[in-house]
């Protein structure tokens, strides 16, 4: 085995892996607070790769700048979303709750159809084409930062959750809705912005990734199947599990690809959903739920 | 309802009420317009595709129009969605022959559609088909029917010599999408090239859902091949991929499949398509006398760049304006025009066209390169 | 103090608690009783707000409450201690305790002080401060309950089957902290399973039958009794 392409696909899959752990903690957040399976995810990922590159085109701010408001956008976007749709159907039945959060998906994803056009796009980056080589390892400057801001966001956002006051009423209220209620934790705000921090972070995932690919308005489909994989895998409502699974699924996909068949990689995310609910039905790295 | 036609017969009557325009104009204004139907994907995944044609198409029809029309009639375009569809494009046929009485059909973006569209057009009207390249579109027999773009095996036959001649590689290896199309390329090109004596050092398949090839490329880069040929039909992912090429770190040449170089792609692929090659009947430099005028009519009218997608509905409309001029004028002497367009050479922008029996073109085909992001034919 | 009157609730259709009228005067310790399924727990949580009512109001202090969310009804000074307690179980004692005070009244103490006025009162629970809930014993968690419940600085406490899952000691523990607890000028609104226990602590009894009331007594009067208490408690 030639070390080098080793290390080399090593490198892109976790790289390919720490994109999928963004896209999944939002998912998984969001499941574990507000116990929905939002497959709206996806969308909110598109939007903010959408965002980046009108905010870049039309109002010519730099990459940066433009993702970051993307992101906080996408999050407001969250908020107003929320509080139409999800929040008034809380205590619906979960299958209304899934039925709507699909609906919201397809309104989102024909929306932007009309409104952004079919053809694919092309998110700028200063960092898209310049290459870093460390070691043997040669990658873009780009997905160096989708993996370092990846790993500045996750952290951030594991700190926030562990020591915050917002972030110990949202593991209140993930681990007892009623009674995180009756120690006198607002809800409805837990709820709006635990949305909105999920969304901020789908969009980010999409500014970050965007310039690794093109963007059209159908890309949600494959954030959110991913962030499915992902979220299933590490066990849902999940935050440290996601992390784990996403890095796994992406450094398996890229050495299944580069020493097997690429057109069993697809499959390889299907196959271990399967082994997992199969073998640990509450996910690889869970043991309870509820997020912790 | 105001419906199209009336606006066109209001158009006419004010054309005739303006006392500056000439006696030709009046008299021009009195005959009835050609009616062509445009039918191609205007919604769905083709609807780029689609929008380029019909701009081609009106484009091309506007240029005609402003000198006159064609025979002292003007051209009269209609436009209908096929969605991509082969059911859609079959029904957009009979709606266009049998409620609007439309003299040609110029359509068959997709193989699929042109092969279930040809059926009902089979025989009743001269059908002109763009850009699909089954062989079985002409081969099944169809008196009226032509098809303008060049098949696959005169493509290959084409860009084969033009790489062992002209880019020269020593050794290569394929990235190619893994689909019926995808593999035929690597079959062909593997036994053409190998012909002449290029080393083929291996291949990949890549799935026509995938978004990241980094693992792809990271193999063949490890084989250390002069060139990577890439089969992409779809611009997205083939500008991923080219991106990616580079970004690899790969710094070799690039071999694009042939046919599948447009102005989009060039757009979104920014510098890394820089110095990459192609096969293309379209190229503007081509020295054609209509490419010049309808290149600036375009432009002037839409902002897409010209393409070679929007060159096959100039082309398709160009046609149909030479077989009426060469046969006395009247659109619905089919046998005539059939036996005309067959007969001669048309000079159209892409170049002169020559029709098989069977109504399949022969197109000049040109190697392509990306040079400063402009799409410009190699001379030797 | 704490008003309700013909309080209606529902699960969907089926409503559940029928024009219920009670009142908790400052100072008082009143219980709720009744058999299983009674609806005791459904009207603790009308008042709480965590259940809407669908008819009928309460009120406190003489403000309206019963369209208030669960913390602005915190706020205003009642706290409901759950049934079930509804800790968090992957969460630490003291966690708890910062979360119970959010939405604390301004009191007279601040937080330090009140965290270890709480400690005093459940001295384990300083020991075990950093011990997650869910690892905690029944009686453990019982006092984990209360004291998030303290820690808002509550006027009027309801306590829903404090009892529940404890054992026998433990019972008599927490009959001298309810006690010590409205000594110290808190209200409290008490639901028990253990009728004697409950009859014996307060001052006045509701008796409450499927979702209605059927009697407002005395405490002692009910205690005394014993013809009322097999009727209707089962006893
Ligand atoms: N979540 C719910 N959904 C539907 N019905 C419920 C629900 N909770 C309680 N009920 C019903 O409402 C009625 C009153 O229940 P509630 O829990 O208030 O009784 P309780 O007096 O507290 O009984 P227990 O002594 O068992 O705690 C019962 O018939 C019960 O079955
Ligand atoms: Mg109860």
């Amino acid at each position: 085995m030639d070390f080098t392409v080793f290390a080399q696909q090593i490198a892109n899959g976790l790289v390919n892996g720490m994109a999928y752990v963004l896209i999944a903690t939002g998912l998984t957040l969001v499941f574990g607070v507000l116990r929905i399976v939002n497959f709206a995810h996806g969308e909110f990922y598109m939007l903010g790769a959408y965002l980046t590159y009108f905010a870049g085109t039309l109002l010519g701010l730099d990459y940066i700048t433009a993702a970051v408001l993307g992101a906080v956008v996408v999050a407001a976007l969250g908020v107003v979303a929320n509080k139409l749709i999800f929040w008034p159907l809380r205590r619906d039945h979960e299958f209304t709750i899934l039925l709507s959060s699909l609906g919201l998906a397809l309104l989102i994803a024909n929306s932007g159809e009309l409104l952004f056009g079919a053809d694919p796009k092309y998110v700028e980056s200063p960092f898209a084409d310049e290459i870093l080589d460390i070691g043997t390892v040669t990658l873009t400057q780009q997905r160096v930062l989708v993996f370092a801001a990846a790993v500045a966001v996750l952290v951030a956002v594991y700190l926030f959750i562990r020591y915050s006051r917002f972030g110990k009423m949202m593991r209140a209220t993930a681990q007892n809705p009623d009674g995180a209620a009756l120690t006198g934790i607002n809800i409805g705000l837990v709820h709006s912005y635990t949305f909105a921090l999920a969304c901020g972070l789908a969009a980010l995932s999409g500014a970050l990734v965007g310039p690794t690919v093109m963007i059209f308005p159908t890309i949600g489909n494959w954030a959110v199947l991913k962030g499915f994989i992902v979220v299933i895998m590490g066990g849902l409502g999940s935050v440290t599990g996601a992390l784990f699974a996403g890095l796994l699924l992406g450094v398996i996909e890229s050495l299944g690809g580069g020493y097997i068949s690429l057109g069993f990689m697809e499959a390889i995310g299907y196959a271990m959903i399967i082994a997992v609910l199969l073998w640990r039905p509450n996910g690889l790295f869970s043991t309870a739920r509820g997020l912790r | 309802m105001l419906g199209r036609r009336d606006l066109i017969a209001a158009a006419a009557t004010l054309a005739l009420a303006i006392p500056f325009v000439g006696p030709s104009a009046g008299a021009l204004a009195q005959q009835p317009p050609i009616r062509i139907a445009l039918i191609g994907p205007m919604s769905g995944t083709g609807a780029f595709e689609g929008q380029l044609g019909l701009e081609g198409a009106q484009a091309a029809a506007a240029i005609i129009n402003a000198k006159g029309g064609v025979a002292g009639r003007k051209l009269e375009l209609l436009n209908y969605d096929d969605k991509g569809s082969p059911e859609d494009g079959v029904s957009a046929a009979k709606r266009a022959i049998e409620q609007d009485n439309v003299d040609f059909i110029i359509g068959g973006w997709f193989s699929a559609v042109a092969l279930s569209m040809k059926e009902v057009t089979r025989d009743k009207i001269i059908t002109v088909m763009t850009s699909s390249q089954h062989p079985k579109v002409t081969e099944e027999g169809h008196k009226y029917l032509f098809r303008l773009n060049a098949t696959s095996a005169m493509m290959s036959n084409f860009y084969s010599k033009a790489i062992c001649g002209q880019i020269k590689p020593k050794s290569i290896a394929f990235m190619n999408v893994n689909d019926d199309w995808g593999r035929l390329e690597l079959d062909n090109y593997t036994k053409l090239l190998g012909e002449c004596g290029i080393e083929i050092k291996g291949h990949e398949f890549y799935n026509r859902t995938d978004t990241d090839f980094t693992t792809a490329l990271t193999k063949l880069k490890a084989l250390n091949p002069d060139a990577i040929y890439v089969a992409a039909i779809n611009t997205s992912q083939g500008a991923t991929i080219y991106r990616q090429v580079r970004q690899t770190g790969f710094r070799g040449k690039v071999i694009a499949s042939a046919g599948n170089m447009n102005p989009k792609l060039v757009e979104l692929s920014g510098n890394s398509l820089e110095s990459v090659y192609s096969a293309s009947p379209f190229v503007e430099d081509n020295g054609q006398p209509s490419m010049k005028p309808w290149l600036a009519e375009y432009r002037k009218s839409y902002k897409n760049e010209p393409s070679f997608i929007a060159a096959l509905g100039a082309q398709g409309v160009e046609l149909i304006a030479a077989g009426v001029a060469g046969t006395g004028g009247d659109p619905r002497a089919y046998d005539k025009i059939a036996a005309y367009l067959k007969a001669n050479e048309t000079p159209t922008v892409l170049g002169n066209v020559r029709f098989s029996d069977q109504g399949q073109a022969t197109q000049p085909i040109h190697l392509v390169q990306v040079k400063s992001k402009q799409i410009v034919a190699v001379r030797d | 103090m704490l008003k309700v009157e013909n309080l209606q609730v529902s699960y969907g259709h089926r409503e559940a608690v029928h024009n219920v009228s009670l009142r908790v005067e400052e100072g008082e310790i009143v219980t709720l009783v009744g058999s299983n399924g009674a609806g005791k727990t459904t009207t603790l949580k009308a008042i709480s707000g965590l259940l809407r009512a669908s008819g009928g109001t309460v009120s406190f202090d003489g403000e309206r409450i019963d369209r208030l969310a669960p913390h602005q009804v915190i706020e205003r000074g009642v706290v409901h201690v759950p049934e079930g307690r509804l800790l968090f179980p992957e969460m630490t004692v003291l966690e708890h305790l910062e979360l119970g005070a959010l939405r604390g009244r301004p009191g007279s103490m601040g937080f330090a002080e009140r965290l270890r006025w709480v400690y005093d009162l459940f001295p384990v629970l300083a020991e075990r401060h950093a011990q997650k809930a869910g690892t905690m014993s029944g009686g453990q968690q019982q006092m984990v309950a209360i004291a998030r419940g303290l820690m808002a600085n509550p006027k009027c406490l309801m306590l829903d089957e404090p009892s529940l899952g404890l054992a026998p000691i433990m019972v008599d523990t927490l009959a001298d902290t309810i006690k010590s607890l409205h000594a110290s000028g808190i209200t409290v609104l008490l639901v028990e399973q253990r009728v004697d226990l409950a009859l014996r602590l307060a001052d006045r009894a509701y008796v409450l039958e499927t979702g209605r009331v059927v009697m407002e007594e005395a405490a002692h009067t009910l205690l005394a009794d014993p013809r009322i208490k097999t009727a209707y408690l089962g006893l």
